[in-house]
């Protein structure tokens, strides 16, 4: 049993590692131009959170509701960038229509690399796509076996098999295997 | 993971990120993209997912938040909330409890009384209505009796037979209710009275008979009681 000192120097250990990948993920994607700020999203969490730890014997099934605690924090947070994000994307679509009548070309900054990437990918096996993808997407091995319901075993054989076909896809499609850049 | 495939997640990773906008129109709603956490969701609501995350980095970044948070409460969970049991486990400490056993004991008591008690009255009424029927019986039961007077007297009982009857047994009273004779238990229908039985009967002017019928249930039931009528000498 741990005590409720010990509980809570644990619970702000946590708090303080997820803290730190919402501030960098705000940084990385420049998510406070939509108003998110780190600070408010952890302290929501935190409060109700600990509230379930520091009273767990009074809630039916704390895991389940902590899960949902914090899921519905998040996607809060989300449903406030995705408002944000939609002002700003007409207001720029306005602009952009006023100042160049032929439309954006946002689609051509990501280049070629992205298209050749998804081309590949989707050309895997249904089986393998999905393990592949998620291991692109920065997923660890456990995580994609977890989210999956698959065996770790399976999830690597997948994993491997669909990484060295997505390669040959590739080299097939022209990314060199050397330098792994598109020959032209 | 070979180097070359961590190159591979590199080159993805860095080439994917979005230096502009997209209209959110065909993205799925925050709620689909938590619903891929699910462990009870299919497998091919999760391929649909991971496609669309492939190739909106939008989303990804969202989808990021959300398996962080996800992260996070499974943390929590496994360093500071109490381990859940299952509903299997419960179930057998439930029955293995000795408050269970105290309880499933009493509950298995009281019906075996209960059944007793039930099939104990039952048996008893269905005993009672199979005597009331024979009794009935019995009580319509013809009795006749032949006298013939002459030097000595001799006097036949005689009966119709009673079903279920194992044996019968005649008793004989005189006028004043006096039990003068009990014949052996027999399993015939008539029978004649000793002669010196029949002599002393002949002293008054009428005499009584019953017969006690010995049934398969050690139960004995009693005729109705026959008065004789004897001529005076």
């Amino acid at each position: 049993m741990i005590d409720r000192e010990k509980k809570e120097e644990i619970f702000n250990q946590l708090m303080e590692s997820f803290s730190s990948f919402i501030r960098s993920h705000i940084l990385k994607y420049n998510l406070q131009r939509f108003g998110l700020e780190a600070e408010d999203l952890v302290q929501e969490i935190k409060l109700k959170v600990w509230k379930i730890i520091d009273d767990e014997k009074t809630i039916n099934c704390p895991p389940s509701y902590l899960k949902k605690v914090i899921e519905s924090a998040v996607i809060d947070q989300i449903r406030r960038i995705r408002k944000e994000e939609e002002i700003f994307y007409s207001e720029r679509q306005k602009l952009i229509s006023e100042i160049e009548p032929r439309g954006s070309s946002y689609n051509e900054q990501f280049g070629s690399l992205k298209e050749l990437m998804i081309k590949a990918a989707d050309r895997l096996l249904d089986s393998r796509k999905t393990v592949v993808k998620l291991y692109l997407l920065n997923m660890s091995l456990p995580e994609i076996s977890d989210y999956l319901n698959y065996s770790q075993a399976k999830t690597r054989n997948l994993l491997y098999r669909g990484l060295e076909d997505l390669k040959k896809i590739l080299i097939e499609m022209g990314l060199t295997n050397e330098r792994e850049r598109p020959k032209s | 993971m070979k180097e070359k495939d961590q190159n591979l997640k590199n080159l993805f990773t860095s080439g994917l990120e979005p230096s502009e906008m997209v209209s959110r129109a065909n993205c799925p709603v925050p709620e689909e993209l938590a619903k891929f956490f699910d462990p009870q969701a299919s497998l091919e609501f999760k391929s649909k997912i991971v496609d669309h995350l492939f190739d909106c980095p939008a989303c990804r970044q969202e989808f990021e938040l959300l398996r962080h948070g996800e992260r996070l409460a499974a943390e929590i969970n496994k360093q500071l909330l109490k381990p859940q049991k299952s509903f299997e486990p419960k179930l057998g400490s439930v029955f293995s409890s000795s408050l269970f056993l105290k309880w499933a004991g009493a509950l298995v008591t009281t019906l075996l009384i209960a059944f007793c008690f039930f099939y104990y009255l039952n048996d008893t009424a269905r005993k009672d209505q199979q005597i009331e029927r024979k009794t009935q019986e019995i009580q319509n039961m013809m009795m006749s009796e032949e006298i013939i007077e002459f030097e000595p007297l001799h006097i036949t009982l005689s009966w119709q037979p009673a079903e279920e009857a194992l044996c019968y047994q005649v008793e004989v009273f005189n006028q004043n209710m006096y039990l003068v004779w009990q014949s052996p238990p027999t399993t015939e229908t008539s029978l004649y009275l000793p002669e010196k039985i029949a002599t002393d009967l002949k002293n008054g002017s009428y005499f009584f008979w019953q017969i006690l019928i010995y049934c398969s249930d050690e139960k004995v039931i009693d005729s109705p009681v026959r008065k004789v009528r004897l001529t005076p000498q």
